[in-house]
């Protein structure tokens, strides 16, 4: 009744708004747009022809929204009863939104006239300051890294929450793949096509309870939007050059680097007796020696992908569907590592009563892949060396991947490993033929992969009237996964591997895993929302979730299958092993959400959720307990001041839209070991596998709780000069505690450490994005922008304070109090010693293994003997590197003539160091691995000026240990995407129109990385950022594309 | 129509809905469960397999803690050196350095076995029955011996320890044991004497044969275990009657293998001894802790890379018999008993002009351990030109790694007997045991009188135990000490007043004997430092006792090793804080 008699009053008193809307490039009336009260559609009217129009609003009014097809929409806010406007084409970027929250949020939408496989890089370069995005691998669909609002965790995820038609995914970002170097990205099972908006949730995600601390994103898949059947076709075909690899030494220099490593490891007489070092031509095993290969050739290959698909959309009143159907081809540079994906999407929306409509959405995605290992290994002598992709680097050069026959020639069959160093180098560090690998591991149950995702939900609604709503949203998911290892005999030597004796000798490996992951989701939820008015609006809801996700996996593994034509599990395996995971959780929310509105210019967000679940301890006290069990409360606050809308601000040349938010949000991250909160048992084989023994595999602790993030934003949103220019700068600061970490126990329960909550960091960050329309003329738009993100980052307290350090490829990673995360913490160089008398005034030395001193010489590195002890040892680490950038993001440039449209996007990293681990291996001068050219100058003789070190067998002075001469500056500018597009108007029966695109992508970087890529990442882990194990990176790559509307 | 009851529908569903939310308790929704793991609540050990499985976990445990029961007590002691190529941690442990990140001072590791011990004995149901026999009893003795022998061995180590009995199963429980005031040797000794007695006649669990293991080997003999229990509480006669009960009063008795032994063969050729001689003879190895031979498949034992030149430290041995025990092995006077069809003459083996003078006195040494040099072996070779061969940590004489560790062995026992025997004021029993072997004859013969009558049940053999099958434990390696002259009962200097003044002191000097012989019998196999820290720790003797032996380990006195091994608190290593 009170509600009523609000709507009445505000209807009394109205005012009347007059205004002439013109386009903005011509300055030419326009008629026919829809000018509304901004946030109430009833009050709507139309331009005339002379563009003038004439409304009749609520007093309190204090904005219009104008919109027409064809141009941006346009909020004006409401000047001494006048509101003029200029449209612009919609060419541009749309700036407005027909609603206004309080909530911050990025947003990018239309991803048309792209042939990439999967949203992530999409995300990089539309959402380039809002999203920190690191590129995995240039394998097809490997996606990328990605990090919201600075770096919120240590050990547990710290990337952004995924929301697909509010369906919260579980991304299995920790889940361990077979192949070593892939990673199971589960967006490369959505079609890009049938993506709508990808919005990044800056704050207000109270709603997601102990998930939101690493920021949100939400995409939304298409939905039908009109009763019109419109059916789109899209085919487009991509063309992928090999990407930059390093320039590595030819077959004679390998030569002499290979003789040369040899000094001093054996007797002299009998290194000149090597066979691979008789250049007699006439001699037996000439040929086999003296080829001169180059092994990238065998390995990496120019590639052609495909993307096929069609989209029906249609309906009417009571029923109306977005039906998708899709199929991708994606072949890698890297030879077998090709992918290809079925996908099937159905949303559909139904009206079964005027009171009670359904959702229904059902999608099917099945991706297939080959794989290989990838990425320069750990450790050379560890094991054999198993990926293609470096074995072409590393391979020696005067060898050939096919076998000579007894009379000297080139025969057809594959190459055994290498053989040319006898003797004691015969056992580890013997390389494969990687073309063997590639052949021989080649087969469906050999090295393949594949993914399966289907997920069905029904949201049925029910409106009890103008108010009151309830909806229930039921979900079930399902993620399959199969893998299949196999490291084939033929071509692959002999090997060893940890935790073995280092007498037996393995031919081969088999493995396999199947994973599933059955997710169920209830959102139950009652809305109640008050008439729309003009003077304030208050929605608010309230319900509960739950969530249920269990995870099985099983793998075996094993070595010696008889022959490469049995590459699978069988009984005659030895070594066998079986693992698996049995992860379940259960989590229940309830949370309240409530949105309000007044006057157009004050908005207010607040919202609650309370989580329980099963990873929380029983006795947390970072939570409440209630019926039984420990609930966590996490509360958002988000305001909003839409200034433009004040009397004293809205008549102001200039500016025509700003807008302040602030906000304080404490979230979670429930990305807790599953059971560390429970004591349980475990069973360990024993006596060669003849008997069980069961032992106390942890004692819990039942203290156990989510990290916690309370963060403080605040942003600013403006449109300048006629709309010419937007801007949008927020910033941000963020505590987070109780951070996850693995801590001692006490020495009295028998076992060494369990996941405990301590620790705590901080970040303060930015994002700005601006926007500028250059021109807008009749047929020639051109609009620039710019995006940049910016975040430190700094530990602030760890377990006692005292630093981590954590060793991972050669290098080790500080985590320090009063530091960013993920620092380089190794050795710094000042050049080589020249001269032997260079190296005696220094008298730098290193204690061996047995006590003695070892002193540098001519030749060595010079380590900056920080404690001046003389000594070279782990007392000179300091911080040579910090992986995390200054500034991140991307810049755009759109034209468009007439049809033709033209988009460009850079992308750009500043400040970030890269610890180039394959650099390491191939510069490093201590192993039987080819090594790049720049290895032509390394030291050799007295008095040489060189900045690379002489080179020796397994580096006893540690020459080419973890120092600076592995950290380079990661910053680079990238052309990441240009694509041209024409539209050819066609308005026949059938055809509604066609498009024409190219598309190149990475046409050019610039950077001083000597890399592959200096977008690579190692893995999602926050420690091992910056970290580059040579794995395929993307490389030019060439689209044409049509999209065909019927 | 449809439409209001769609609504009732809606309503009442929610409402149930709602109800049924709010009444479920949220604990049993978010219940999960795992085939993994097995949760505590689920481990309720009521099935005989459970029991089995637990058992042999705690064994598992135990494997972790097998090797570092033999380094522990033997690198401290006198009888081995590390070589050049020994690692750090060895080193450091010989040079009593502690730190805690040396991976032989892991005290976590004990409490493995004692906290799974504590669960089971805490869970176990001792009162289920089945066709008139307790079921788990015999387990249940098994693990409360599991419990206490590692106790030992932890206390034995760190001087005094938190005694937990109970199972820790939360953070805050484990957390709660570290202020528990510590115990020392004599109170965890005195603890465990109380909680095995009432099981010395449970016979130890059968799980039948496991590969090549017999699984009743690897529970531990309570007796004897009671009769070490008593040794380090100093209260000896009760000491030699566990020893005694298990050596003599079981279904089988366990004798003196007689045939174990290195020997000169004949009189006139001293070129090699003829070696019969095993440390690991199946019928003397009393019990044992089963290893793996795979690391694949767990731990396994890595003692064969400690003290034997093998391809994993590129032969480069890191622990060989000290000096000391040469000097010890060398001073020893070998005898033989000649018999001519006219006469029994005693024979003593040259002291000069040997092959080698590892065989020079008693045999044993050079019955278990050689060094050879290798040809072959050029400048730029990772491999030592020399090889050393431990037998103690080979299985089957050839280099590979044993597969078992030997927790009681029958020679030891017998010599723990005797030093309890000798401390409990049976100087001349104690002297027979080294010298002739106790059996009814042998008492009768060489055991005084009035010791005889002192001692009663404490000597007496059953009639098993005869002249034909009993030696002393000195002849395995020095000869047949029966008739040896130059190995007498130790007297006083001078004549003493009274009979009582003369076994005081005699005591001891046969003690100092026992603990020769221990040596001789026992070395490498980490009993050295702990006799030595036993007897140094007795009334009558002080720190240097052990002290002085161990700085002279290497021939010549470390004055800086003797300085700090005469301060008690360095004998033992510091609990973490």
């Amino acid at each position: 009744m009170l509600l009523a008699t609000i709507s009445l009053a505000a209807q009394e008193n109205t005012k009347v708004v007059t205004g002439r809307v013109v386009d903005a490039a011509t300055g030419q009336p326009l008629a026919g747009v829809i000018v509304s009260a901004y946030g109430n559609q009833r009050r709507t009217t139309m331009t005339d022809e002379t563009g003038y129009y004439e409304l009749s609003v609520p007093e309190e009014t204090r904005s219009v929204i104008m919109r027409v097809e064809g141009y941006n929409l346009q909020q004006r806010a409401i000047a001494d009863g006048k509101a003029n406007a200029q449209l612009y084409s919609n060419a541009f970027s749309e700036t407005y939104q027909t609603q206004t929250t309080a909530v911050l949020s990025s947003q990018a939408g239309q991803f048309d006239n792209t042939s990439e496989f999967s949203i992530d890089p999409l995300i990089t370069q539309r959402l380039g300051g809002d999203v920190r995005s690191v590129n995995r691998s240039g394998i097809p669909g490997m996606g990328n890294i990605m990090l919201v609002e600075g770096i919120n965790s240590l050990n547990a995820n710290a990337q952004p929450l995924i929301v697909i038609d509010d369906v919260i995914m579980d991304m299995q970002y920790s889940r361990e793949m077979l192949h070593d170097g892939y990673y199971n990205n589960l967006l490369a099972n959505i079609n890009v096509n049938d993506i709508e908006t990808v919005t990044v949730l800056k704050n207000g995600t109270a709603i997601y309870g102990a998930k939101g601390a690493n920021g949100v994103i939400a995409i939304k898949t298409k939905r039908n939007k009109s009763m019109a059947t419109k059916i789109d076709v899209t085919i487009n075909g991509r063309y992928e050059l090999v990407p930059r690899l390093p320039q590595m030494m030819n077959a004679d220099s390998y030569r002499l680097y290979a003789t040369e490593l040899l000094n001093g490891t054996m007797d002299p007489n009998m290194i000149g007796k090597m066979k691979f070092l008789n250049n007699e031509p006439t001699y037996f095993y000439y040929n086999q020696y003296h080829n001169n290969t180059d092994w990238t050739d065998e390995v990496y290959k120019n590639a052609f992908s495909q993307n096929y698909g069609i989209n029906v959309q249609g309906g009417d009143d009571a029923a109306s569907y977005n039906l998708s159907v899709g199929y991708s081809l994606g072949n890698s540079t890297l030879r077998e590592n090709d992918y290809s994906r079925f996908s099937m999407r159905l949303n559909s929306d139904i009206n079964i009563t005027k009171d009670l409509s359904v959702r229904f959405d059902a999608s099917y995605s099945d991706v297939d892949r080959d794989l290989r290992d990838d990425g320069a290994s750990a450790d050379p002598l560890g094991t054999v060396i198993t990926s293609p992709g470096f074995l072409a680097l590393a391979k020696s050069p005067f060898l050939s991947p096919y076998a000579y026959d007894l009379y000297g020639n080139r025969s057809h069959y594959l190459a055994e490993a290498d053989d040319y160093l006898e003797g004691k180098f015969q056992g580890r560090g013997r390389l494969a033929n990687p073309v063997s690998i590639l052949e021989y591991g080649d087969g469906k149950n050999r090295n393949s992969f594949g993914n399966r995702l289907v997920n069905f939900a029904i949201t049925p609604k029910y409106q009890f009237n103008r108010h009151l709503s309830v909806s229930e949203h039921f979900v079930l998911g399902l993620v399959n996964t199969n893998e299949n290892y196999y490291l084939p005999i033929q071509g692959v030597p002999t090997f060893v591997v940890d935790g073995l004796s280092d007498d037996t000798s393995l031919n081969n490996i088999a493995q396999s895993q199947t994973a599933r992951e059955t997710a169920i989701q209830s959102d139950t939820r009652i809305t109640w929302e008050i008439d729309p008015t003009i003077t304030s609006h208050l929605k608010v809801m309230g319900g509960v979730r739950y969530l249920s996700t269990d995870y099985t996996q099983t793998a075996q593994g094993g070595y010696n299958s008889p022959n490469d034509k049995k590459p699978n599990m069988t009984t005659s395996l030895v070594f066998k092993t079986t693992g698996g995971a049995d992860d379940q959780t259960r989590e229940i929310t309830w949370y309240a959400l409530a949105d309000y509105s007044l006057n157009e210019r004050y908005y207010l967000n607040a919202g609650i959720s309370a989580q329980a679940s099963s990873r929380f301890g029983a006795d947390t006290s970072g939570g409440l307990k209630l019926f039984n069990t420990v609930w966590g409360f996490f509360p958002s606050v988000e305001a909003a001041w839409v200034m433009t809308n004040e009397k004293w601000l809205s008549g102001v040349k200039g500016i025509d839209y700003l807008r302040l938010n602030v906000g304080f949000d404490i979230t979670g991250n429930d990305d807790i070991n599953y059971i560390a909160s429970r004591s349980y048992f475990v069973s360990k084989r024993m006596l060669g596998e003849l008997a069980t023994g069961k032992v106390i595999g942890n004692i819990g602790n039942t203290d156990l709780q989510w990290e916690t993030t309370r963060r403080l934003t605040a942003g600013l949103n403006g449109n300048f000069f006629n709309n010419r220019v937007n801007t949008q700068f927020n910033i941000y600061k963020s505590w987070t505690s109780n951070l996850l970490s693995l801590r001692q126990l006490a020495w009295t329960s028998g076992l060494q450490e369990n996941w405990s909550n301590d620790g705590k960091l901080e970040n303060l960050g930015f994002d700005v994005t601006i926007g500028w329309k250059v021109l807008a003329l009749k047929d020639f738009t051109w609009e620039l922008g710019a995006s940049a993100g910016h975040y430190t980052n700094k530990v602030t307290a760890l377990p006692d304070n005292k630093s981590v350090k954590t060793d991972i490829y050669g290098a080790t990673i500080l985590t320090q109090v009063g530091q960013p995360v993920g620092l380089f913490y190794g050795y710094k160089t000042d050049g080589v010693y020249s001269k032997t008398s260079e190296a005696q005034a220094d008298g730098y030395y290193v204690k061996k293994q047995n006590g003695d001193n070892a002193y540098f010489e001519a030749g060595d590195m010079r380590f900056v003997d920080i404690n001046h002890d003389k000594c070279i040892d782990e007392n000179d680490m300091t911080i040579i590197g910090d992986p995390n950038p200054d500034i991140y993001g991307s810049i755009f440039a759109n034209f468009t003539y007439k049809n033709f449209a033209l988009n460009a996007v850079f992308n750009y990293s500043l400040g970030n160091d890269i610890y180039n681990y394959q650099r390491s291996l191939l510069e490093g001068g201590t192993y039987f691995l080819n090594q790049t050219t720049a290895m032509n100058n390394r030291w050799t003789t007295e008095g040489q000026q060189t900045d690379i070190p002489r080179i020796s067998y397994l580096d006893p002075l540690g020459n080419s240990r973890f120092s600076d001469r592995w950290i380079e500056d990661g910053s680079y500018l990238r052309l990441s995407s240009v694509t041209l597009s024409y539209h050819l108007p066609i308005r026949s029966t059938y055809l509604q129109g066609i498009t024409v695109w190219g598309n190149a992508n990475n046409l050019f970087t610039i950077t001083r990385y000597l890399g592959n890529n200096p977008d690579c990442a190692l893995g999602s882990n926050v420690l091992t950022q910056g970290i580059d194990r040579g794995l395929l990176s993307a490389g030019r790559s060439f689209s044409l594309g049509v999209n065909i509307n019927l | 129509m449809i439409t209001k009851s769609i609504k009732q529908f809606f309503i009442a569903g929610s409402v149930c809905c709602g109800v049924a939310v709010a009444l479920t308790s949220c604990a049993d929704m978010l219940e999960t469960d795992s085939e993994l793991v097995e949760y505590e609540k689920d481990n309720t050990l009521d099935h005989p397999t459970d029991s089995v499985y637990s058992v042999m976990g705690i064994i598992n445990k135990m494997q972790v803690i097998a090797d570092r029961s033999v380094l522990l007590g033997e690198v401290r002691g006198d009888l081995v050196s590390t070589t050049e190529a020994a690692s750090a941690d060895l080193k450091r442990l010989a040079n009593f350095d502690f730190t805690q990140d040396n991976k032989y001072n892991q005290v976590s590791d004990y409490y493995a076995v004692i906290n799974n011990c504590n669960y089971y004995l805490a869970h176990i149901d001792t009162t289920l029955q089945r066709r008139g026999r307790i079921l788990f009893q015999r387990e249940y003795a098994a693990v409360k011996a599991f419990r206490a022998w590692t106790y030992l061995e932890l206390v034995k180590a760190y001087g005094s320890v938190p005694l937990v009995t109970t199972p820790m199963m939360t953070e805050r429980e484990a957390n709660d044991a570290l202020n528990i005031t510590p115990s020392n040797i004599k109170q965890v000794c005195q603890y465990f004497i109380d909680d095995l007695k009432p099981l010395v006649e449970v016979e130890v669990p059968d799980f039948g044969t496991i590969g090549d293991y017999k699984s009743v080997d690897f529970f531990l003999p309570i007796k004897a275990l009671l009769g070490d229990l008593y040794l380090w509480s100093e209260k000896y006669n009760d000491a030699a009657y566990w020893y005694h009960e298990y050596l003599n009063n079981q279904d089988k008795v366990i004798m003196m293998e007689k045939d174990n032994r290195v020997f000169w063969n004949g009189i006139s050729e001293y070129l090699n001894p003829r070696n019969t001689y095993q440390a690991d003879k199946t019928e003397e190895i009393l019990s044992y802790i089963p290893m793996e031979t795979q690391i694949f498949d767990g731990t396994v034992s890595d003692l064969i890379n400690v003290f034997c030149s093998t391809k994993n430290n590129n032969y480069y041995a890191q622990l060989i018999p000290s000096k000391a025990i040469y000097q010890l092995s060398s001073s020893q006077i070998y005898c033989t008993e000649h018999k001519t069809e006219v006469a029994v003459d005693t024979v003593y083996a040259p002291r000069t002009g040997l092959l080698s003078d590892i065989y020079l006195g008693d045999l044993r040494l050079s019955a278990v351990f050689s060094e050879k040099s290798v040809d072959g072996q050029d400048a730029y070779s990772e491999y030592s030109q020399l090889r050393h061969e431990n037998k103690k940590f080979m299985a089957n004489s050839s280099l590979t790694t044993k597969d078992r560790i030997t927790t009681y062995r029958s020679p030891m026992v017998y010599l723990r007997y005797a030093e309890a025997l000798n401390r409990a004021g049976y100087p001349s029993s104690a002297f027979a045991v080294l010298k002739y072997g106790l059996c009814a004859e042998h008492v009768d013969n060489y055991v005084d009188p009035r010791e005889q009558v002192a001692a009663g049940d404490l000597i007496a053999f059953r009639s098993e135990f005869s002249h034909d099958n009993t030696v002393g434990v000195h002849s395995r390696g020095s000869g047949d000490s029966h008739c040896n002259a130059k190995y007498p009962m130790p007297m006083p200097k001078e004549a003493q007043a009274s009979y009582e003044d003369t076994v005081k002191c005699q005591i001891p000097l046969v003690e100092d004997l026992i603990i020769d012989e221990m040596a001789l019998e026992g070395s490498f196999e980490g009993n050295r430092f702990y006799d030595l820290l036993r007897v140094a720790s007795r009334k009558d003797r002080d720190a240097s006792y052990l002290a002085n032996r161990i700085a002279q380990r290497n021939g010549s006195e470390n004055a800086a090793l003797k300085a700090l091994l005469m301060n008690k608190d360095n004998w033992f290593l510091p609990l973490p804080r």
